[in-house]
């Protein structure tokens, strides 16, 4: 029997500022310009943080009192009446089914009408190598192109200490140190397994430790296969 | 030279009193000692382990010198708790060490300088301070306490939440598996304050409270938070770290609710864990329309049943909990009926008092 746990500290949601923004400044000051470029496309590899620089664009718009969504292409179609929100942010443009590349398509060329609101679009593949139709291809490189730079390990170990410390879990650092050496290298993957961390060990009430980690490590590989 | 002279429960009492901080083992020689001052006819008596500091006086004036030394706490107590109770007990003091004799016995102890004995210096003007009855925080405290973490390396949980906002004080207590949650009314109008009490200064607290009407004050300090009854006074840090939003954690729209007798519960739990799983503790119960079923099984395969009759006319539901979380509340609760509010199997359940809201806990299930 498993106990299950309080959810007692919610994970905190993506914003500008818990990204790590020393490679990133550039995007980051785009993103947030008052009267920048309407239409931005991301582009940089797995886990380079696209998903969360899309996600606190989101809240920056909310913040803005704007109406925003977020579309994510590996998942879901893109509703026709998404074109209606000022700010509009479709993640994993790679992905698009060939319909709804006609209809981001469709999205770009009526905000271009309008004249208002913004789009924010971010995919794997720098424009010219982006694997959509040929006239959205084009349209991705209109606007402003910015590569989000990877995460150094550096960059990482700092991003997973911030966490833990937010958070309020006393860890040492061989622990960051094991996970970085041991898990799936993107920052997303490490976060997760650090928050999968926080309720194991919440829940078996055992400090986070090297060996802890190699057990939960090895649960969830053989779970992911 | 002859410094103190006194029946021996008048040292033992105050002495009791503050060695229950003493750590056996410490990097500083000194605080395993307890500092002994006398001025005027007061004897006083103060501990420390740097976290908490307790202070009290003997409760009559006394005869001899004034003096200040500290010797070893945990020998101190244990001479005087040996020697028969209605004896007396004399001190002298000679090139640094401390004699004490009652009748024909004889013992000498070392003292180091009262000099260098660490005191914590005390926070600045408090921005609540409050009274109540040391019955009612006994009270209150005894709700909660039992739902603090031990040694979690989540340090905010290894205490207890104390919350005072216009005339309610609230405690809050979890350990990330239940939460309990009591409150109080006072005659003041406090303002906005949280400070998060650590679990050594809460147990200290409670076991030196009487059950009596006699009032204790509390002041939030920076950093520090002071409670002073009689004659004794406790001033201890506080766990550094943000408590969590406990409202989040209340669960709002269980719907499968009921009301039962407090004392009828326990005992069916207590039977049925006579056979419970050793190391996990697990207990099923079964609701169906008008009956609970408690079930234990454990390791070697025996098996517990107990049937209750509930009102109850919701849903069928099966959820596990650690028998021991539903034992505490129940053994804990300040009421003869008490409410209980199911959601499902993965969700929190809540235990309310029926047409009371000082009290709350909340406990999660474990998965079956």
């Amino acid at each position: 029997m498993d106990q299950l746990v309080l959810d007692l500290t919610p994970t905190p949601l993506p914003a500008f500022d818990n990204f790590l923004a020393q490679r990133n400044r550039e995007v980051i000051t785009a993103l947030t310009a008052e009267d920048g470029e309407r239409f931005i496309y991301l582009w940089g590899e797995p886990g380079s943080g696209k998903t969360h620089l899309l996600q606190a664009w989101i809240a920056h718009a909310e913040r803005l009192g704007r109406a925003s969504i977020y579309l994510d292409g590996q998942n879901e179609h893109l509703p026709d009446f998404a074109r209606e929100a000022s700010f509009i942010a479709v993640d994993h443009v790679d992905d698009l089914a060939p319909d709804d590349q006609i209809t981001l398509f469709s999205f770009y060329n009526s905000l271009k009408e309008s004249g208002e609101g913004r789009l924010l679009m971010a995919g794997r593949k720098p424009p010219m190598a982006a694997a959509v139709r040929d006239d959205l291809r084009t349209r991705l490189g209109w606007g402003l192109v910015l590569e989000v730079k990877a995460l150094s390990d550096d960059d990482k170990l700092a991003a997973l200490r911030t966490h833990a410390a937010n958070r309020q879990l006393a860890i040492a650092d061989d622990v960051f140190r094991y996970l970085l050496t041991h898990w799936r290298r993107d920052l997303s993957s490490l976060i997760g397994m650090l928050d999968m961390l926080d309720r194991y060990s919440l829940a078996l009430r055992r400090p986070i430790t090297v060996p802890l980690v190699k057990n939960v490590l090895q649960t969830a590989s053989s779970s992911d296969t | 030279m002859l410094i103190l002279q006194a029946e021996r429960d008048a040292l033992l009492k105050p002495l009791l009193a503050v060695t229950g901080i003493v750590e056996r083992r410490h990097t500083l020689p000194i605080l395993s000692n307890v500092l002994i001052e006398k001025k005027g006819g007061q004897v006083g008596f103060l501990a420390t382990d740097l976290e908490i500091q307790i202070t009290t006086a003997s409760a009559d004036e006394l005869p001899g010198e004034d003096f200040r030394l500290t010797t070893s706490a945990k020998k101190l107590q244990d001479i005087l708790r040996a020697i028969p109770d209605k004896a007396t007990v004399t001190l002298e003091q000679l090139d640094g060490r401390l004699t004490l004799k009652a009748g024909k016995s004889r013992f000498n102890l070392q003292t180091l300088p009262a000099e260098d004995f660490p005191l914590l210096s005390v926070g600045s003007a408090s921005d609540a301070s409050f009274t109540l009855p040391q019955r009612e925080l006994k009270r209150l405290i005894s709700q909660v306490q039992f739902a603090m973490a031990v040694q979690d390396i989540r340090y905010y949980l290894n205490g207890l939440l104390m919350q005072t906002d216009g005339n309610q004080v609230k405690l809050i207590a979890t350990d990330g598996h239940r939460l309990a949650f009591a409150s109080a009314d006072v005659e003041a109008t406090l303002p906005k304050a949280e400070v998060i009490l650590p679990r050594k200064t809460i147990l200290e607290l409670y076991k030196l409270l009487q059950d009596s009407d006699d009032e204790i004050n509390i002041e939030v300090l920076a950093n520090q938070v002071r409670f002073s009854f009689g004659s004794t006074v406790i001033i201890s840090k506080v766990v550094d770290g943000k408590f969590p939003d406990y409202n989040r954690v209340i669960p709002l729209d269980n719907d499968k609710i009921f009301l039962i007798e407090r004392l009828t519960f326990l005992h069916a739990l207590q039977r049925a864990a006579i056979l419970a799983n050793e190391k996990f503790r697990g207990v099923r119960l079964v609701l169906a329309p008008g009956k609970m079923s408690i079930l234990c099984t454990n390791s070697e395969q025996e098996e517990a049943e107990e049937e209750l009759e509930i009102a109850y006319q919701g849903g069928e539901l099966e959820i596990g909990f650690n028998i021991n979380y539903l034992l505490d509340v129940l053994t804990n609760l300040p009421a003869d009926t008490l409410q209980m509010a199911f959601g499902d199997s993965n969700r929190s359940t809540l235990v309310t008092i029926p047409d009371y809201s000082n009290f709350k806990y909340i406990v999660m299930p474990m998965r079956i």
